[in-house]
């Protein structure tokens, strides 16, 4: 089986480097001023998942090394985080060698380690941080919440009814309404579709808050029925060696949105291996085993092709078309005299810089309607969202995408030249 | 003390009923507005004569729900109590059954009652109690069956399963299943093998029936999984996972907006500890408890084979079990507290934290959705009809507009519209008598003479209009506009 995660490695690191996913802008800052080019990110990324799986196996229970290495090498969770939260894994890195560092000198280090991740990162941090379960049980926000329940429950009753004081003061109240928060946000972590299909089950993960795109699975359906036999063969020598991991890991996990539980439950990863493992080792019949491995290979290479070859279908198109239009620019910006780039959505000077098409005097970045243009130098063109060029525009090239990424504005990158120029 | 529980489940099942949920919706006029027709005609909308399929909206209800509603409509009128009335009871009557069962499954007194009081107070098993729901019908007769089976009475638990499938759908599924589980204890002991091959027949005979009578198998065909391109085994198994799901059970609910109430799931989140308690005991103990484990086991199967990702109202039995479940952590739990001081705390705690989290679901119940989510509930055909009565005699004609589907089914209702007279006026597109259903355009039907027509705030001009309707958020929801 060693064979096959061998294999596995080599194969996500051919696609990682030879399929362009382009770079987040979250990634831009955290690398960007290291002058690492998308190669590096992805080289860099998979190093660390290598780190990670060799460290989860040799730490994890000896017996299921090999089953811990496969369930990690075909990880989709891992996956993601190795391809676009790398710093993140490397917090993750970096916490187990404080847990688990054995030496002193060695769990230092990996303080260091997560101190500086956790700086160089601070940016997509901070993002994640913004809405968090401390605004949501802030002593202000229950009193609002306590106040809204109870008006709407006396707008429900045409006005005409209100509970007795005592009885509003037992049933709608701040603490009982903050534990029930805490623990409603602790249990909304086990959810199955967001684990193994959160955009198949959009129509039930939307209800919590996640987007229809851009969220990866974090593992494969198969592995929740053996994730839960690893959890009902836990024994108190399990529980000892890993209760402060898990419940560290937990927090992050409770604290921040559900959305975000690709980082903020980065820590669970590893332990999620270790259980499935677990699961794994109850299966006594050896050929269900087989069936399993066999799941692996099938489910793995689907998901590396759902994952680098239909990127579009399940990320936003930002960073592709970042990436895209830096192409574009490195092909044919010598053919035209000034090149008008949108900055409609997002940070596209700081991608320009990044992909190396900026400083450049042709090139500017702002909003435009090219209806509204009018170019003082003649060969201008202009790249932006559809209702941004078109209209008013010979249009000379269309990168397409799946989704809108400004509402109203269209799918996709057209560039083109204002008409009767 | 089982008196008390089942007093507390009326209790919470009947109070105001009539209010809460806020207005019939589509399926609940429908019910109720065949049981009313036959009851008075013995046909049902489409003047099909005791018809052993409702064709309905072309959806086929299984009719067993309007023909047991027929005499209470019948007796005490048509309206929404009386139409929801035989769900209510319905779940009465399971929470004493469902004590009946643990006694028979875990042999322990304590732990049935504490199933009863938990199918008193869960969450899905007052909101599906309180609507026409014939799902909530199709488990009482389900939570019977299980009881014969127990019981051993397999011909008549088999006959029941097999009634069953003109109560609800998923009954069709489940009727296999109890075949099945009889089939195989047959065979490993053969008494009473004749009484139940003539339940085997009965029950195969009623299943064919049903499937065979006015499209029995439609709503299968429109939501099966097999038709959305083969049942591939990733997609079978998620949707399978998803009735294990906690967040699904305990925090989120379904997405189907007339099966939830904001901010509740199945059944409260505190019980989640218990219910893996349960779980636990169930998978520790599974050799003497294979029944409950089937149960819980095969209880999604109706539900998975459809395309939805998670639809509970299809799989109540399971929920059912699940509440057993609990009720076993309970006692599981309460095992382990240590002292008499360690239960009192404890137990004082819970009960306290359990009667806060009721109280929160059923004043959200009440009020929450009469005044959020009452666009769920197709509100404000029952106003509207009251507004315009005055006017109706005295009118030719009554265009109505409105953005709902189905429309016919609540003038029919709430009008208590004459079957008899409908079934001879009803036309293809469900027009009848003075009533027709389709978009106004005031620059011509303004020259209609002696029409009632009733609009949206952007269709009939305010300066006409004799009365307007208000929804719940104090916003217009109708225009009423009569012609000379």
């Amino acid at each position: 089986m060693w064979v096959l995660v061998g294999v596995g490695l080599v194969m996500r690191l051919a696609l990682a480097v030879g399929i362009p996913m382009g770079v987040s802008p979250d990634q831009v800052v955290a690398f960007g001023w290291m002058g690492m080019g998308e190669i590096h990110l992805r080289i860099l990324g998979w190093i660390v998942a290598g780190l990670i799986i060799a460290m989860t196996a040799w730490l994890g229970e000896r017996k299921q090394a090999t089953w811990t290495a496969v369930i990690l090498t075909a990880s989709p969770w891992l996956t993601s985080a190795s391809l676009f939260h790398i710093w993140e894994a490397i917090t993750l890195l970096g916490m187990m060698v404080v847990f688990w560092g054995g030496k002193k000198w060695l769990r230092w280090a990996g303080v260091v380690i997560v101190v500086a991740s956790i700086i160089a990162n601070r940016q997509a941090w901070q993002r994640v941080m913004r809405a968090n379960l401390g605004t949501d049980i802030g002593w202000s926000s229950l009193g609002e919440q306590v106040n809204e329940a109870q008006r709407i429950n006396y707008l429900g009753a045409g006005k005409t009814y209100m509970l007795p004081g005592m009885a509003r003061k037992i049933v709608y109240n701040k603490p009982v309404l903050a534990v029930q928060r805490i623990w409603v946000r602790a249990i909304s972590l086990i959810d199955f579709e967001q684990w193994s299909a959160p955009l198949a089950a959009w129509a039930l993960t939307g209800m919590s808050g996640l987007p229809p795109k851009g969220v990866a699975a974090l593992m494969y359906f198969w592995e929740i029925p053996l994730l839960i036999m690893g959890v009902l063969k836990i024994n108190r020598e399990w529980w000892n060696k890993y209760k402060w991991w898990v419940i560290v890991g937990l927090m992050p996990a409770i604290f921040l949105e559900k959305k975000f539980l690709e980082v903020s439950g980065m820590m669970l990863l590893p332990i999620a291996a270790i259980l499935i493992g677990r699961g794994i080792a109850r299966v006594k019949w050896k050929w269900g085993r087989v069936v399993i491995l066999v799941m692996y290979i099938i489910g793995s290479g689907y998901m590396f092709k759902h994952m680098f070859f239909e990127q579009l279908s399940w990320r936003y198109s930002d960073a592709y078309l970042y990436r895209e239009i830096s192409v574009w620019l490195l092909k044919n910006k010598m053919n035209f005299d000034k090149i008008i780039v949108t900055n409609k959505f997002g940070p596209m000077e700081m991608m320009l810089k990044y992909y190396g098409q900026l400083p450049d005097e042709k090139i500017e970045v702002r909003e435009f309607d090219v209806l509204r243009e009018t170019p003082e130098i003649k060969n201008t063109v202009y790249i932006g969202l559809p209702k941004e060029v078109g209209g008013g525009a010979q249009i000379l090239t269309k990168i397409t995408a799946d989704d809108e990424l400004v509402y109203g504005f269209g799918k996709g990158i057209w560039i083109g030249k204002k008409l009767q120029q | 003390m089982l008196a008390l529980i089942v007093g507390l489940a009326a209790l919470l099942r009947l109070a105001w009923l009539h209010k809460a949920p806020p207005a019939v919706n589509w399926d609940e006029a429908a019910q109720g507005y065949n049981a009313y027709s036959l009851w008075l005609t013995g046909k049902d909308e489409y003047g099909y004569k005791w018809p052993l399929s409702l064709r309905s909206f072309d959806d086929y209800k299984p009719p067993l729900y309007a023909y047991l509603t027929a005499p209470i409509v019948g007796i005490w009128g048509l309206n929404e109590f009386t139409t929801r009335l035989l769900a209510a009871v319905s779940g009465i009557v399971s929470v004493g059954l469902v004590y009946l069962i643990t006694r028979k499954l875990i042999k322990d007194k304590a732990v049935a009652m504490i199933a009863a009081g938990m199918m008193a107070i869960e969450p899905w098993a007052i909101y599906f109690s309180r609507g026409a729901w014939e799902s909530n019908l199709s488990l009482m007769l389900f939570l019977v069956v299980v009881w014969l089976i127990l019981s051993n009475q397999y011909g008549w638990a088999l006959a029941l399963a097999g009634l069953n499938v003109f109560a609800y759908h998923s009954a069709k599924m489940y009727v296999w299943i109890i075949v099945g589980w009889i089939g195989v204890k047959l065979l490993k002991n053969r008494e009473g093998w004749r009484g139940s091959l003539v339940g085997i027949i009965v029950a195969g005979l009623l299943f064919g029936i049903s499937v065979t009578k006015g499209a029995g198998l439609a709503r299968f065909g429109e939501t099966s999984i097999l038709k959305v391109g083969g049942a591939a085994v990733g997609e079978v198994t998620q949707r399978y996972l998803a009735y294990f799901s906690p967040v699904n059970l305990f925090v989120r609910g379904s997405n189907e907006p007339n099966q939830r109430v904001d901010g509740f799931g199945l059944f409260y989140a505190w019980e989640i500890i218990f219910w893996l308690a349960g779980m636990v005991w169930l998978v520790k103990n599974i050799k003497e408890n294979k029944f409950l484990a089937s149960w819980v086991a095969l209880g999604p199967l109706p539900a998975i084979i459809t395309w939805s990702w998670f639809n509970p109202v299809r799989v109540l039995p399971l929920w059912a079990a699940n509440a057993i479940l609990i009720a076993t952590g309970i006692r599981q739990i309460w095992k382990r507290l240590g002292g008499t001081t360690g239960k009192w705390v404890w137990g004082s705690v819970g009960g306290v934290w359990a009667g806060i989290n009721l109280g929160w679901y059923f004043l959200a119940l009440l009020f929450y959705v009469n005044y959020k989510n009452f666009g769920d509930w197709q509100w404000g055909f029952r106003e509207t009809v009251a507004a315009i009565a005055p006017w109706v005699d005295k009118s030719d004609r009554v265009v109505w507009e409105t953005g709902q589907a189905q429309p016919y089914i609540f003038v029919l209702f709430y009008t208590k519209y004459p079957p008899e007279k409908y079934q001879k006026e009803r036309q293809a597109n469900h027009d009848f008598g003075k009533y027709e259903f389709r978009k106004t355009f005031w620059p011509e039907d303004q020259h209609l003479p002696k029409t009632i027509l009733v609009g949206g705030a952007y269709s009939l001009p305010i300066e006409k209009a004799i009365t307007r309707v208000y929804d719940p958020q104090g916003y217009e929801s109708a225009r009423i506009v009569v012609t000379e």
